[in-house]
């Protein structure tokens, strides 16, 4: 296939075509692929004086920095333990809750606890973080009135104490998420054939049989799609609400990651930014999460009929 | 589904659970309303627990007077409008030769794409890029960077290649029709589902995105609101506090602020929500089904 064939056969008819994809290829190769090539400065003294290219080679410096250093440790534990947290809790919940709304009988009520439950899915980090200062606030917050004055306990400074944070995060984040997470569930749900629960009511299967035998392996495949998905982000959690929340004091539960990476690598909130050292440590969190996405989807291809790819 | 003679206990069980937890979800909302609304003095005396105490409209005011507050509005306002404009035309122009089977390297670029979901080069050298570009603290940082997601495009795409026959297209082209021309004038026309959903995702994306202004602006008078309220609502920082003590006759606490803040910039997505939420069950939809 030469140059002009090319040209005329498969270019030339379709050069419309090209022309439409042309600024979304480009919006990709500048903000997606240009940034991976950026990677090398991980392995840089990066100076803004010297630019990119002319920045001295040190090799695995910054890794070795990175991993020698007290709060690596900590860093890895807490975005996995928010992870894993999250997944303990935070995923079982949507959908109990979706097949319990399936089991409604009436309409209405499904749709206004529905339309209800999905509401605080579009508020922003912003406005979910200041509810959560309202609720916890020391002197006039309600958890601590009720703390003080039905279980006559000392008011409790939850956003400055670590033990509370994983808490609190957790919860913020299936209440946001709950009725938007059941809808993908609910959703998934209307596809299965309702025949099947006819004949399994014929058949004098129980209703939890019914959910048992249908409608739980009619959702399997959403389950597992939303899994692997999760497992891709193993190392990288939501840090808005974590920016807006944490602070020094609760840095040993609270710090993760990408708050390290935006904090050390970008703001230079403690120290002056360092790019380089910020480079590596969201390479090692990019690659991590392509390890594990490929594993887990390869074990899933593996145990079930669905996988990503 | 109901069948005869089966126990109605679980279903009574179910009807009041579900209330129970509907409660929850709702209550932050019941309770920010009443601690804005209350005297100051029962919000310090931690009186307000579910219904407002005392009432009044004195933090209101207060945050009404805040000219930052109307300027970030307008700042958000006119981020989500221009941006979504743009975001989903880029978005359409995008997806569509992915679903066009002559299309060539189809394969390849939407490879290219989609590896974007699972890789990427990290927080600091998307940063670089975009100072490279001369994009901080203009109109379009908040436009450019994270104006297409590889998910998005995979939605689109797959809504085109189920919705348009395949056969409209030919018989367009054996008229004589560019696919310039089929895009704009088949194509877009039959699409309205997929470009509400679409557009209305891009908007409520943009005017809560909170990260995007936080790395990319450094401007006061160029934040968005959700800049501002992490000022406002979270470090309980700015104008807004200040002399908080003196105004008028009653002092007001700095939750009554935060609480009133909270509502007035939640006032936007409550009117929207709706009419925009049925949209959103369908765009889910969508992409649970199809994706």
């Amino acid at each position: 296939m030469d140059v002009k064939y090319w040209w005329n056969k498969r270019f030339w008819p379709n050069r419309y075509l090209f022309l439409m994809f042309l600024p979304g290829l480009l919006y990709f190769i500048i903000f997606c692929y240009v940034p991976m090539g950026g990677i090398i400065i991980a392995f840089k003294d990066y100076s803004p004086w010297l630019g990119i290219l002319r920045s001295p080679w040190v090799g695995l410096k910054h890794f070795h920095d990175f991993f020698s250093s007290p709060y690596a440790w900590r860093l890895i534990r807490n975005t996995l333990l928010l992870n894993i947290y999250g997944l303990i809790f935070g995923f079982p919940v949507p959908i109990i809750f979706a097949l319990l709304l399936n089991e409604l009988n009436s309409e209405l009520y499904k749709k206004v606890i529905q339309t209800t439950t999905y509401f605080p899915f579009f508020l922003s980090m912003p406005i979910v973080a200041g509810l959560i200062v309202q609720f916890l606030s020391p002197s006039s917050g309600v958890i601590n009135i009720i703390l003080q004055r039905w279980l006559g306990k000392e008011p409790i400074y939850f956003l400055v104490k670590p033990e509370y944070f994983r808490g609190i995060y957790i919860t913020s984040n299936i209440w946001k998420n709950l009725g938007y997470s059941a809808i993908i569930y609910l959703a998934a749900l209307t596809s299965i054939d309702p025949t099947l629960y006819e004949a399994a009511i014929i058949d004098g299967a129980n209703r939890w049989q019914r959910v048992r035998f249908i409608t739980l392996p009619g959702l399997t495949p959403t389950i597992t799609i939303l899994l692997i998905l999760s497992m891709g982000y193993i190392l990288s959690v939501g840090i808005d609400l974590i920016l807006l929340l944490y602070n020094p004091m609760t840095y040993e539960t609270a710090d993760v990651i990408g708050t390290f990476v935006y904090r050390r690598g970008l703001a230079g909130i403690d120290g002056a930014p360092n790019l380089s050292l910020g480079t590596a440590v969201g390479l090692f969190q990019s690659v991590v999460g392509l390890v594990t996405i490929i594993i887990t989807n390869n074990i899933a291809r593996k145990i079930s009929e669905t996988s990503l790819w | 589904m109901r069948v005869k003679g089966e126990s109605r206990i679980f279903d009574y069980f179910n009807i009041v659970f579900l209330g129970i937890i509907t409660f929850m979800v709702v209550y932050p909302f019941i309770y920010t309303v009443s601690i804005s609304l209350s005297h100051p003095d029962s919000v310090t005396k931690g009186e307000v627990i579910l219904f407002p105490v005392g009432f009044t409209f004195s933090a209101y005011k207060k945050v009404i007077e805040s000219p930052r507050i109307w300027k970030a509005y307008w700042n958000s306002t006119v981020y989500t409008s221009i941006g979504t404009l743009v975001r989903l035309f880029l978005l359409l122009l995008t997806s569509y030769p992915l679903s066009r089977p002559n299309f060539p390297g189809r394969n390849f670029f939407t490879f290219l794409i989609t590896f974007t979901m699972l890789f990427s080069g990290g927080l600091v050298p998307y940063f670089l890029v975009v100072r490279a570009l001369g994009l901080l603290n203009t109109l379009w940082a908040m436009v450019i960077p994270g104006a297409l997601s590889a998910w998005n495009i995979i939605v689109v795409r797959t809504f085109f290649q189920s919705t348009i026959h395949p056969s409209l297209i030919e018989s367009a082209q054996i008229d004589g029709a560019n696919d310039l021309q089929i895009l704009f004038r088949i194509v877009f026309p039959l699409s309205t589902p997929i470009i509400a959903v679409m557009s209305l995702f891009i908007a409520i994306g943009i005017w809560n995105d909170y990260f995007t202004p936080l790395i990319f602006l450094t401007d006061d008078t160029k934040f968005p609101l959700t800049i501002i309220l992490r000022d406002i609502v979270v470090m309980a920082t700015g104008k807004e506090f200040v002399g908080l003590r003196e105004f008028g006759a009653i002092p007001i606490p700095a939750q009554s602020v935060q609480a009133a803040t909270l509502i007035i910039s939640m006032i936007p997505v409550l009117i929207a929500y709706p009419f925009i939420q049925r949209y959103f069950i369908k765009g889910i939809m969508i992409g649970a089904i199809k994706g």
